[in-house]
């Protein structure tokens, strides 16, 4: 008898204990995102070289090309600077961005043909950037902070495994009501996100892939962005990416745009 | 012609590098007045005009830049014009930047109003809003903190504006005046023989979080408020006058808003006496003030509304209205950014007299992109400022000199 009472309490324990370390989906949700905002941390600088592809729904196609330089900033967002190449109307034009994890975004635009340097506001984040359909809030940076999880599921997306994870933009000006991100397992990066728009109605669908490895990093070389109420489709292509690039902080100044 | 091949020799040594970018266009312009009746004037302008910009940048820190503008109206030769924009070296070291030679500042915060940005002089014959600059031949040496930026400027040479010929529908002074040369006065009253002139001026420029602020001082020969004064055979000569310039500006997002401010007080020398008689430049304190609220909607076009106004404080009304086009004025914008794969965008702006309510100039402006390298650019410009006084002042003189025009650009 005292065996069975023994045997029940460590199973009241053992139970207690379960529920005690039991996360919740949002939790989960958030630690998940969170581990891979950790692994892809500490890859210092970043330079790619972008082609923009944007197919409306005729099939039509017409390419912009674009250089971008991102460097990291210790327990803040990270600073970049996109160069645009093509087309060459707009060639020489620069945007900088001081990304912030809980405040907006700093953002000036250079115009070459003014030799000006503009302050610009962070806020306008739901405009399509270049024409396409990526939105400034789709490739401005993703910190932890700017949203509230939900983990919903383990999932296969083309034979990898996956987690589903719900994710919801914290500022009111998002353009969006949620997002479902597709979290790779081993590449601790996105392989498909699908964005709701503000009625809550399926907007866009996100696909990554031809991911590479960089040091322990893996980065994404195509992002095919499909919006599913105009039927148009804008494709990312990166190249010539180089990781662990030293870039200085005199750099990523806004006297250095000109 | 010996200009013409050092500049040749300049672009070909800057293309022998690996390290060099370029971008260009070349702009056929055809612009239409309404009528004057009067034969002397040209109504219309048909012309190309060429912009070629050419970098060099290399991992040791040297820069190199050059940019040349060049105007060729097949109705009007008067309006044919060449000048350099950049033709500037530079090194880096460290937080250090030297810079020598010919370039383009722009100390600009604001979108119509332009009191702070005096460093260069300007082709006057272009957009009333965004005057093309020539390039104003410095040695720059500036400093970069974390945050902020301190510029140090010597000007040696004087570089004047170029201004609209009588023939010209833009001409800036009442019907009747015919143009001398300019003439840079010095501190004593005499007049500059040459080009070279001892100049200088300082920046400082600095983020305090999502504000802007910069702060100035330059001590040069001003050329964004010539006097005016009549010279012995008749002729008026556009006069530059000593200054030291003292002020700052402001860009400031909240929110959807941009808030924008820029002024300075103008410390011109005292009257002086000279061969033409007394000639003076009043004191006087000149501000902008900008607000920017933009929006996007839900097809994905994005609407701007830009609300600017300038004022000048220290003179009497008549004495505010010789002083420049643009003296007590307020402006009301809208843009409108269809965010396709064109870029078409829309522009309506409308500047109004703030003193006098019979005084408007309206614009429409409409842009896009034809194909990856042409683009089109079509507006009007209407100025409703009928004048009762015996002599324009202000837009005045601009009134009925209603515009029409179209452009077509190949970018390289």
């Amino acid at each position: 008898m005292k065996n069975i009472i023994k045997l029940l309490a460590g199973i009241l324990v053992l139970a207690s204990l379960g529920s005690l370390n039991a996360e919740t989906g949002e939790e989960k949700g958030y630690n998940l995102s969170y581990q891979s905002e950790i692994f892809n941390n500490g890859f210092k600088g970043e330079s790619t070289v972008m082609e923009m592809t944007l197919i409306n729904a005729h099939g039509d196609r017409v390419v912009r090309k674009m250089t971008s330089k991102i460097k990291e900033t210790e327990g803040d967002g990270d600073k970049s600077i996109t160069e645009f190449l093509w087309p060459a109307d707009v060639k020489g034009t620069k945007m900088l961005t001081w990304s912030h994890k809980s405040k907006n975004d700093d953002q000036w635009l250079y115009l070459p043909a003014l030799k000006r340097v503009k302050r610009i506001s962070s806020r306008s984040k739901t405009g399509s950037f270049m024409g396409s359909e990526f939105s400034y809030e789709d490739l401005g940076s993703q910190e932890v902070e700017k949203f509230k999880f939900k983990f919903l599921a383990d999932e296969k997306v083309n034979a990898r495994d996956t987690w589903k994870i719900e994710r919801i933009p914290q500022d009111k000006k998002s353009g969006y009501s949620r997002q479902v991100v597709w979290l790779d397992k081993e590449y601790q990066s996105p392989v498909k996100i699908e964005y709701y728009d503000r009625k809550s109605e399926l907007l866009k669908t996100g696909e990554f892939s031809d991911y590479s490895k960089y040091g322990k990093w893996f980065r994404a070389s195509t992002l095919k962005m499909e919006n599913h109420q105009t039927k148009k489709i804008s494709i990312i292509n990166w190249s010539k990416r180089k990781l662990s690039v030293q870039f200085s902080d005199r750099d990523f100044h806004k006297k250095k745009l000109k | 012609m010996e200009k013409i091949i050092l500049m040749f020799a300049f672009i070909v040594s800057f293309t022998i590098f690996a390290e060099t970018s370029s971008r260009g266009e070349i702009r056929l312009e055809s612009r239409v007045f309404n009528d004057d009746e009067v034969d002397s004037t040209r109504d219309e302008g048909y012309g190309i005009a060429t912009s070629l910009e050419v970098k060099y940048e290399n991992q040791k820190n040297v820069t190199a830049n050059f940019q040349l503008f060049t105007r060729i109206d097949n109705k009007d030769d008067s309006r044919n014009t060449v000048f350099l924009q950049e033709a500037n070296v530079g090194y880096n070291f460290g937080n250090v930047e030297f810079k020598l030679g010919p370039q383009i500042i722009n100390w600009s915060a604001t979108e119509a109003f332009h009191p702070v940005d005096s460093v260069n002089s300007r082709n006057l014959d272009s957009d009333f809003e965004s005057s093309e600059k020539i390039g104003e031949t410095m040695i720059q040496l500036g400093y970069l903190f974390e945050e902020s930026s301190l510029t140090l400027y010597y000007f040696p040479l004087l570089e004047e504006n170029i201004f609209p010929a009588n023939s010209n529908r833009l001409f800036l002074f009442p019907n009747g005046l015919v143009l001398g040369e300019a003439l840079f006065l010095k501190e004593d009253g005499e007049f500059y023989d040459g080009n070279e002139a001892e100049q200088w001026g300082a920046r400082f420029d600095i983020s305090l979080g999502a504000l802007d602020l910069s702060i100035h001082s330059i001590s040069h020969i001003n050329r964004s408020k010539p006097v005016l004064i009549a010279g012995v055979s008749g002729n008026v000569h556009p006069t530059y006058i000593p200054v030291v310039q003292t002020g700052g500006t402001i860009q400031w997002p909240l929110e959807s808003w941009v808030i924008k401010v820029e002024g300075a007080y103008f410390d011109f020398q005292d009257k002086v006496s000279t061969i033409y008689g007394d000639v003076e430049q009043l004191r006087h304190g000149e501000a902008a003030v900008g607000l920017e609220y933009g929006w996007n909607h839900e097809n994905g076009w994005e609407t701007s509304v830009i609300l600017e106004a300038n004022g000048i404080t220290g003179l009497d009304k008549p004495q505010r209205q010789s002083l420049s086009a643009f003296q007590n004025d307020s402006l009301l914008g809208v843009r409108l950014a269809l965010n396709n794969e064109d870029s078409g965008e829309l522009l309506f702006t409308v500047i109004s007299d703030n003193e006098r309510s019979h005084e408007q100039m309206y614009n429409f402006k409409y842009s896009q992109r034809l194909t990856d390298v042409w683009s089109i650019k079509m507006g009007a410009r209407l100025v409703d400022a009928p004048y009762e006084e015996a002599v324009a002042t202000g837009i005045q003189v601009f009134h009925n000199d209603h515009q029409y025009y179209l452009n077509i650009s190949r970018f390289f």
